[in-house]
């Protein structure tokens, strides 16, 4: 390329790159594994239709704690756009 | 580089798309129609006097999860005998294209297989609901047959209107392929799981058929978002984006990754949520507001990370 490309646009490429391999793959696990509580607690509560307040509340302390290392990668992405790309 | 080399190598990439195409888009039809075949064997062997109506049942559940492979050929005989690209940007467009169609048909065909297999275990249980069952997996199998639509329709634009000048914009739509391709793999596996559900669900209970199918419907609308936000990513990497360096040329391929990829597990995750709903459905207990209600927030949550992959993705593309 005739271009010249510096070493600080260089980093800045993949800084962006990663933000996107940080977001896409580590959306992966918390959206399916948070769809595996919804769908227990949908089964849950057709057996126990008086249940259902407890089985929501259990479902979504579930669903936050797997929603972890989703919110993880949405910091090292904003991290590695904003923060670290100055 | 001398300009014959350059004009070989462009069309070298651009078969290299026939062949992505192709290979990727027969992995789908290939484990879907095998796992309805599997299913008919069951059912045939535990009840040989329904032998037709099973085989029946299978044959036109195979047909429809043949669609995204059939979809794969035609952009791949369209790539090798139409489309010749002379230059780089146009033939990674060409790629993207196969990209696209490739990954998109994977999932559609996965979860039509799934519908399929069950709705062949089901008529194999009660061979005479055998009508009901099929148009219950028909209309699931074309709910989940849209993402891999939405991958041709992008695969179509991609070989016939964008015609990119730069390497920049060509990155770009190759961005454009990678989001909408493997963002349709989770969707449709899990509408497909939702549809498998549906057919389960009606041959136990037949006389809850409303109940079952409206409960499919919301949650395969659900599991379908997250290709909704693929395409939309993809659709503004093709048309809204200019020419750039090679930092923003870095951020719109990250941006189509983010999507793609960040659209797989909630997809797939809803759709195990709308599986187990219209499963319960079937149950025909009292309380469907409740089952409703919990299906839809477990989705909701579920739906976050495609939310924040869309985020992060529209952040690449217009603010940094």
């Amino acid at each position: 390329m005739a271009v010249e490309i510096t070493g600080k646009e260089l980093v800045k490429a993949a800084a962006y790159i990663g933000a996107g391999i940080a977001m896409g793959f580590g959306a992966i696990g918390p959206g399916i594994g948070e769809g595996f509580a919804a769908g227990k607690a949908c089964e849950g509560v057709s057996k126990n239709p008086e249940q259902a307040p407890l089985i929501t509340r259990t479902m979504l302390i579930g669903q936050a704690v797997s929603e972890s290392t989703g919110i993880y990668s949405l910091v090292i992405a904003l991290i590695l756009m904003f923060v670290l790309v100055k | 580089m001398p300009a014959e080399t350059i004009k070989g190598l462009a069309e070298a990439i651009g078969l290299i798309g026939a062949g992505v195409a192709m290979g990727f888009g027969a992995i789908g039809p290939g484990i879907g129609e095998g796992q309805a075949a599997g299913k008919a064997v069951e059912g045939v062997r535990m009840r040989p006097e329904a032998a037709p109506i099973i085989t029946r049942t299978m044959l036109i559940g195979q047909a429809v999860a043949e669609t995204g492979g059939i979809f794969a050929l035609v952009i791949a005989i369209l790539l090798v005998f139409i489309t010749k690209a002379t230059t780089i940007p146009v033939a990674i467009a060409y790629l993207s294209a196969g990209i696209s169609i490739g990954m998109g048909a994977i999932g559609s065909s996965i979860g039509q297989g799934m519908a399929a297999a069950s709705a062949c275990e089901a008529v194999a249980r009660i061979p005479n609901f055998s009508d009901k069952i099929i148009t219950f997996m028909l209309i699931g199998q074309s709910a989940a047959s849209t993402p891999s639509i939405f991958a041709l329709v992008v695969s179509l634009l991609l070989m016939f209107i964008a015609k990119p000048t730069t390497i920049s914009l060509a990155m770009a739509y190759l961005a454009a392929g990678i989001s909408v391709g493997m963002g349709a793999i989770g969707s449709s596996v899990g509408q497909g799981m939702g549809a498998a559900a549906a057919c389960d669900a009606v041959a136990r209970r037949p006389s809850f058929s409303d109940k079952v199918i409206t409960f499919m419907l919301i949650g395969q609308s659900a599991a379908s978002t997250p290709s909704i936000f693929a395409l939309v990513v993809s659709l503004l990497l093709m048309f809204s984006v200019k020419d750039a360096g090679i930092v923003k040329t870095a951020a719109y391929l990250g941006a189509g990754i983010s999507m793609g990829f960040g659209a797989i597990g909630p997809g797939y995750g809803c759709g195990f949520a709308a599986e187990e709903g219209t499963r319960a459905a079937g149950y025909g207990f009292s309380k469907y507001s409740v089952a409703l209600r919990t299906m839809l927030i477990g989705q909701a949550v579920a739906q976050s990370t495609a939310v924040y992959a869309m985020v992060i993705a529209l952040i690449l593309i217009y603010v940094v």
